[in-house]
């Protein structure tokens, strides 16, 4: 997993840091060249001053006239150096001490020449030209110590450093804080998604950021189709079913009018057809459970639950069986309507063909599942039956006759919501008692937002 | 006992009729759901056979169209439609028992037999009224203990009477629920049959209402 404010922050990171590092290498180099340009210019134009400064004197020969240079050059180890040379004749400046300008090997006239050099750990920029003065050939050679120059730079850098990574530091939150709100529509749909599979809404709300929009009109468009496909099946389904089961019972009576008129094969027939109608009702239920796959749903338990005892209240008129109903109005089944209505009608079902007179039904909802129980007061089951009927999920109602599809489409429908089911002997009622744990939400992680 | 039979398979319908006429009902066979629904309100029939998937207007649109309007004749879905939620749809639109396909024929008239009873109060199993139980296997009555034969259409006015003890019955409402409409038939012939009956289980039984028509029951 990737994250793209991750992403987004060392992209940002890394190029902010390159040019931040070719900016600081930059301005090193071009200050120092800008020094050095400025230190040469002054050497060049204090070079034209010592040439003034050397003349012929009439008996001593060639001199340097010391008042015409500038007093630098008297004041030992001062940092500005010079030295002449007239024909082979050379004249030192007197801050030079013992030491000497080291010189390049050969030199034209007018050829300018700025070196930067080493002098025993002090950078030394040295300019060196020649000159014809009166016939003359003069060597002229300046030198400046520029460690002056390093030392404002090395604080320069580090001032620059400093800052830079002040700068930095502040940008970096910016950028923080800015893709913090470009992502607060995504984080909010996020949340919205929860809502979706949790229920509480049945569409996404429509959002302002345009990269965002499509894919929530995408979410949306696919909760639907899903919706419409599993409508389309169920019809496809419940026709197939329609369709196949009137032929199946004309085909029935025909086998009843052939046993009638004393034809053996009769019976065989009937047995096979009456597989065939049970592996078809099967098959059918099966295929009409839902299972929790849409989002946005929440049946309210209690109003199905009355409809449901009203009808088997009908069905099983001459029981008079007193249903005992314990059903918050808040507690909801989190998956599709026909599917709870099926998992409790299949229940009360098996209940009601067993029990005496009472039956109680609880459903319970907590955060993370909902509870449902259902308990007769009728013959229950054997202990060693409980485990038998659990274990393979057997039918209950084999000995009663009728549509016989029970526990199977129970323990069915129980799996399809990763639910689980618990069958035990009921303290209140005395027969049997079922108990029904589904999850709220088969994926917890997506509603922690 | 006359039922209107709302089933559109051109195979099961017909058949389903004949099997229901061999046990002495009179069936009105209709084939679509604006059919259904019309004859529906005619109030000549006892009872209503409904299969939910018919043509033109669906069954449960047809039993909700009668239910809203006061039509409380017992009605019997009888559908290939078998989830529950399909059930809870039919008795809350006002169904009263609910068969699902395939299905035997015992255990339709079963159930239409036990409606019946139930669409007239009467409790026990068997139809009894004044001293009399009907037979319905064989269909014969017994009186005091001995068992009277009685001619396919005797037992269809009996039946009828039995399920009404102590009610005016008119000459036509017996002939409407005796026959179904492809029946020629001739409320003359009512007095003829009374005449009978009342040879075979004693004339105080019956009692003429003059200008009225007939009442079933021992005089109180």
């Amino acid at each position: 997993m990737r994250s793209i404010q991750a992403r987004l922050n060392f992209g940002f990171v890394l190029v902010t840091l390159i040019l931040f590092v070719v900016l600081w290498l930059g301005q090193g180099w071009f200050l120092r060249q800008m020094a050095y340009d400025f230190v040469s210019a002054r050497l060049a134009s204090d070079a034209y001053t010592l040439l003034r400064a050397v003349d012929m004197d009439i008996g001593s020969g060639w001199r340097l006239d010391q008042d015409k240079t500038s007093s630098v050059y008297e004041q030992p180890m001062s940092g500005h150096y010079f030295q002449v040379a007239v024909d082979d004749k050379w004249f030192f400046s007197r801050s030079l001490w013992d030491a000497k300008i080291p010189l390049s090997d050969h030199q034209d006239v007018g050829e300018e020449r700025i070196r930067l050099l080493d002098m025993n750990g002090a950078p030394w920029l040295v300019y060196e030209n020649k000159f014809m003065k009166q016939g003359r050939a003069i060597r002229v050679a300046l030198a400046e110590d520029v460690s002056f120059i390093e030392a404002s730079l090395a604080q320069l850098t580090w001032l620059f450093a400093g800052v830079g990574g002040v700068l930095l530091l502040v940008l970096l939150a910016v950028q923080v804080w800015v893709i913090r709100q470009g992502l607060s529509s995504l984080k909010a749909v996020r949340h919205e998604i929860a809502q979706l599979k949790s229920g509480h809404i049945r569409q996404l709300p429509a959002v302002e950021t345009k990269e965002i929009e499509p894919l929530v009109t995408e979410i949306n468009y696919l909760v639907q189709s899903m919706e419409m496909r599993l409508q389309r099946s169920r019809n496809a389904v419940g026709n197939l079913a329609h369709a196949s089961k009137t032929p199946l019972t004309v085909i029935d009576r025909q086998i009843e009018a052939l046993i009638e008129a004393g034809y053996s094969q009769g019976k065989d027939m009937q047995e096979q057809s009456s597989r065939l109608r049970g592996m078809m009702e099967r098959e059918l239920t099966r295929a009409r459970i839902a299972g929790a796959a849409l989002p946005g749903q929440r049946i309210y338990i209690q109003e199905e639950l009355e409809k449901l005892v009203r009808t088997l209240k009908a069905i099983y008129r001459e029981k008079a069986i007193n249903f005992q109903l314990d059903v918050s109005a808040t507690t909801y089944f989190p998956g599709e309507r026909d599917d709870l209505v099926e998992l409790m009608g299949n229940l009360l079902d098996n209940a009601s063909k067993w029990t005496k007179s009472q039956i109680s039904i609880v459903a319970r909802m907590d955060d993370e599942s909902l509870e449902l129980i259902v308990a007769d007061d009728g013959p229950g089951v054997a202990p060693e039956d409980l485990e038998r009927l659990m274990n393979r999920g057997e039918r209950l109602d084999e000995e009663t006759s009728g549509h016989g599809l029970g526990m199977s489409i129970i323990s069915e429908i129980i799996r399809q919501y990763q639910g689980t089911c618990k069958l035990s002997h009921s303290a209140t009622l005395g027969g049997l008692q079922v108990q029904v744990i589904l999850p709220r939400q088969l994926d917890m992680d997506l509603a922690e937002v | 006992m006359r039922i209107l039979l709302a089933e559109d398979d051109p195979a099961l319908g017909p058949e389903l009729k004949t099997a229901l006429a061999k046990h002495g009902y009179a069936v009105d066979l209709a084939v679509n759901g604006i059919d259904a629904q019309a004859l529906g309100e005619e109030d000549i029939y006892d009872l209503v056979v409904l299969d939910l998937g018919l043509p033109d207007k669906s069954g449960l649109d047809v039993l909700r169209h009668w239910r809203s309007k006061k039509n409380n004749i017992p009605v019997l879905i009888l559908t290939a439609r078998s989830a529950w939620q399909e059930r809870v749809d039919g008795f809350e639109a006002g169904a009263d028992d609910y068969l699902c396909k395939p299905f035997h024929t015992e255990e339709l008239l079963v159930r239409m037999t036990a409606l019946l009873r139930r669409a007239n109060q009467q409790i026990s199993s068997q139809l009894e009224s004044s001293g009399l139980s009907l037979d319905e296997n064989s269909q014969s009555v017994i009186k005091d203990g001995a068992e009277v034969s009685l001619t396919g259409t005797e037992y269809r006015l009996l039946r009828y009477m039995m399920h009404n003890p102590g009610r005016v019955l008119s000459k036509l409402q017996l002939v409407e629920h005796m026959y179904d409409d492809g029946t020629e038939n001739d409320s003359n012939v009512v007095e003829a049959y009374i005449k009978m009956l009342r040879k075979k289980i004693g004339a105080e039984l019956i009692k003429t209402k003059r200008g009225q028509g007939y009442v079933f029951g021992e005089p109180t």
